[in-house]
């Protein structure tokens, strides 16, 4: 279905369900696994899809269309993910220069984990980048989000997006084949 | 999205998906609900806190009372749709003078 249409049942009242389910339909999936590789653990990525999508429901009539649909409900649970983290660490922001000190301790903890040869590799790698670097990998490397996209949804600038990824690509290409 | 599962070591609940999105369904339908039923309780607050300061505020809108002296020729003839004569008027106040000049007290 294209956007427009889309946006079209969700303005209008007595297509506004249908319009909402179709929304789960098309983006509960990848919301979840961006969610995901940001908090780890599966309980707490289901907290937060439900919150983000509560946030949506809420958002969505202010919604004005200067973005895709798509890329605001990916900011919205970005956000979502980070006043998480923030509750969860006890700190009023989440710090994103710096690596997540209990990243493991936190994927191990949950029973949903289920490590193997490459993903111990790949973990440990994701452990030492700092949290906008994991942050850009993830969203490339994983969710296939376009540099634009998320340079929109975590508010970098496009480049830096890009020199990020490409040096984050090239460091795990290189410990992976090791 | 196996590649969550073989890169990374991530697994989800059996039906997680199809379970979830019920969940989130339900929250949006009640959430509608609540919003209906707030507006409805907000609706009618406003309407009784409206129509309360509007009837206490305007005095115009309080009847008042009026009573009429019926033995009045005057209002006896108007209440009972007959034509006043001069006599009755004349003989009305004659009885109401009589009255008040000849009043003895207790």
């Amino acid at each position: 279905m294209k956007e427009g249409a889309l946006l079209k049942l969700l303005k209008n009242p007595g297509s506004k369900s249908e319009g909402f389910t179709l929304l789960v339909d098309l983006y509960q999936e990848k919301l979840y696994w961006m969610i995901r590789k940001m908090v780890l653990s599966h309980d707490s990525a289901n907290d937060v899809l439900q919150e983000t999508y509560i946030r949506i429901f809420k958002g969505i009539d202010n919604f004005k269309g200067n973005s895709a649909i798509s890329t605001w409900m990916y900011r919205i649970a970005y956000n979502e993910c980070l006043r998480f983290l923030s509750k969860e660490s006890k700190l009023l922001r989440v710090e994103l220069d710096i690596s997540d000190s209990d990243y493991s301790k936190k994927l191990y903890a949950d029973s949903y984990f289920d490590p193997n040869e490459l993903s111990t590799k790949f973990h440990t790698i994701l452990s030492e980048l700092t949290v906008n670097q994991r942050n850009i990998f993830n969203m490339k490397y994983f969710d296939e989000l376009k540099f634009k996209e998320i340079s929109d949804i975590i508010g970098i600038n496009i480049n830096t997006i890009k020199s990020t990824y490409y040096l984050v690509e090239k460091k795990i290409k290189k410990e992976i084949n090791e | 999205m196996n590649k969550h599962k073989e890169k990374l070591g991530l697994k989800i609940p059996k039906n997680y998906f199809t379970e979830s999105k019920e969940n989130i369904i339900n929250k949006y339908l009640n959430s509608t609900d609540k919003n209906y039923s707030f507006r409805f309780y907000q609706l009618s607050f406003a309407a009784i806190f409206i129509f309360t300061l509007i009837y206490f505020n305007y005095p115009f809108l309080e009847r008042e009372s009026i009573s009429f002296e019926t033995e009045s020729p005057i209002i006896s003839t108007i209440l009972l749709n007959e034509e006043i004569t001069e006599e009755q008027i004349i003989d009305f106040l004659t009885d109401q003078v009589v009255s008040d000049v000849f009043y003895m007290p207790k």
